[in-house]
């Protein structure tokens, strides 16, 4: 078991925070030039990801990228997979309760995930 | 009283599916006890990999106080090798990256591996096994993802079964202690039982709240499974707290009849299962 190098769930914002981490978010493709792929992702915050077979995919499919963060914008793609046009379950996820905390958007689950004993310590 | 809303959530899980029963009774004999009496729980790598580092017992497996030889996890699939009897790959779901092997002994089985390949999403079931001082998994099932928002979901599921299984115990004891009554909930707790509630009625201290925590403890499923149920150091080590105070609290449940020593005074068993 390895849990040396994991990747941590990011969005626009919290990519930040891990610039040359391994970091993973999900983008909806919007323009595919030149070897750069770019596309907005949860929060709505444009990114670009660059190398790997990323350019492969459709204007409008989800993709999920992970790789190492470049920059406070970009990533360099290790692995990318195509989530396809229907992946609905990052934009709303209502209808959770319970003493976990409210969960309206991805990025609360992101946040709760990555302060959890999941992925950052 | 009797549940909160969030129990009410958590019980559409009870028996068959991720969350066992508080109340499943587990085999006490040999080879079926690995194999029945607990759901498969959805974990991530890295919670299998900080229960190993703080787990001394080789054989049983807990993570979050709940057995975990069962489980379910989902991520990418890397390093495929296939042999005549086996195939071994590892499985990366971004927390970290456990070792599997899926024995391939029928027709479906391999038509089953056929269908995934390195690089692919997907969601193995199995039981976590050690082998040669390491932790694997060794799947009875593996299945490529097809939709993706079974991602999200099985993350979801973690980060639910976690909190359900870490908070539960908590909050239970939380409510109980605001109205001064312990009305137990139906899984926790048999009918027979002798109602504690005048015993302790208005008296919410600590002393009450310690004895709730380790009851709570011996009667976890991992600990009904054991035979010789656990040791008070055990407990108290779980707890936070000292020696004394533990015992003090099973001398109270060992009175009552609640719970009953095993090999030794040291080790103990809830009769309330």
């Amino acid at each position: 078991m390895d849990t040396s190098s994991p990747a941590v769930f990011v969005n626009g914002e919290l990519l930040k925070m891990y610039v040359g981490r391994r970091v993973r978010t999900v983008l909806n493709v919007a323009k595919n030039e030149g070897g750069v792929t770019s596309g907005k992702c949860t929060d709505g915050q444009e990114l670009t990801v660059k190398g790997g077979d990323a350019t492969s995919f459709p204007v409008s499919h989800f993709v999920e990228v992970i790789g190492i963060a470049d920059s406070n914008q970009s990533i360099r793609v290790e692995i990318c997979t195509d989530f396809g046009e229907q992946f609905v379950s990052y934009v709303e996820l209502q209808g959770l309760s319970g003493d976990m905390i409210f969960i309206g958007k991805l990025l609360l689950i992101v946040v709760t995930w990555n302060k959890g004993p999941f992925i950052v310590d | 009283m009797a549940s909160t809303p969030y129990d009410g959530g958590a019980s559409l899980f009870s028996g068959g599916g991720f969350m066992p029963s508080q109340a499943t009774q587990t085999p006490e004999s040999g080879f079926s006890k690995a194999r029945t009496g607990q759901g498969i729980l959805p974990l991530t790598v890295k919670q299998i990999s900080e229960a190993c580092d703080s787990c001394e017992d080789k054989f049983n497996f807990i993570v979050d106080g709940v057995d975990a030889t069962n489980v379910k996890l989902l991520g990418i699939l890397m390093n495929k090798n296939e042999r005549v009897t086996d195939v071994t790959f590892t499985l990366d779901d971004g927390t970290g990256r456990i070792n599997a092997t899926r024995w391939v002994n029928e027709t479906s089985d391999t038509n089953e591996m056929a269908l995934v390949q390195s690089g692919m999403y997907v969601t193995i079931r199995g039981s976590l096994k050690g082998f040669q001082g390491k932790r694997q998994v060794v799947a009875f099932s593996v299945r490529p993802v097809v939709d993706f928002n079974e991602v999200t979901l099985h993350y979801l599921e973690c980060l639910y079964v976690h909190l359900d299984n870490t908070r539960t115990k908590l909050s239970q004891l939380q409510v109980n202690a605001a109205v001064g009554t312990v009305t137990p909930v139906p899984n926790d707790l048999k009918g027979y039982q002798t109602p504690l509630t005048n015993q302790t009625s208005g008296k919410v201290g600590s002393e009450f709240e310690i004895q709730k925590m380790v009851l709570d403890i011996l009667m976890e499923p991992a600990c009904v499974a054991r035979e010789q149920g656990y040791h008070v150091d055990e407990i108290a080590r779980r707890l936070g707290l000292s020696r004394e105070q533990t015992m003090k609290a099973i001398d109270y449940h060992n009175d009552l009849g609640h719970v009953y020593s095993t090999v030794d005074d040291s080790h103990y068993k809830s009769a309330l299962n």
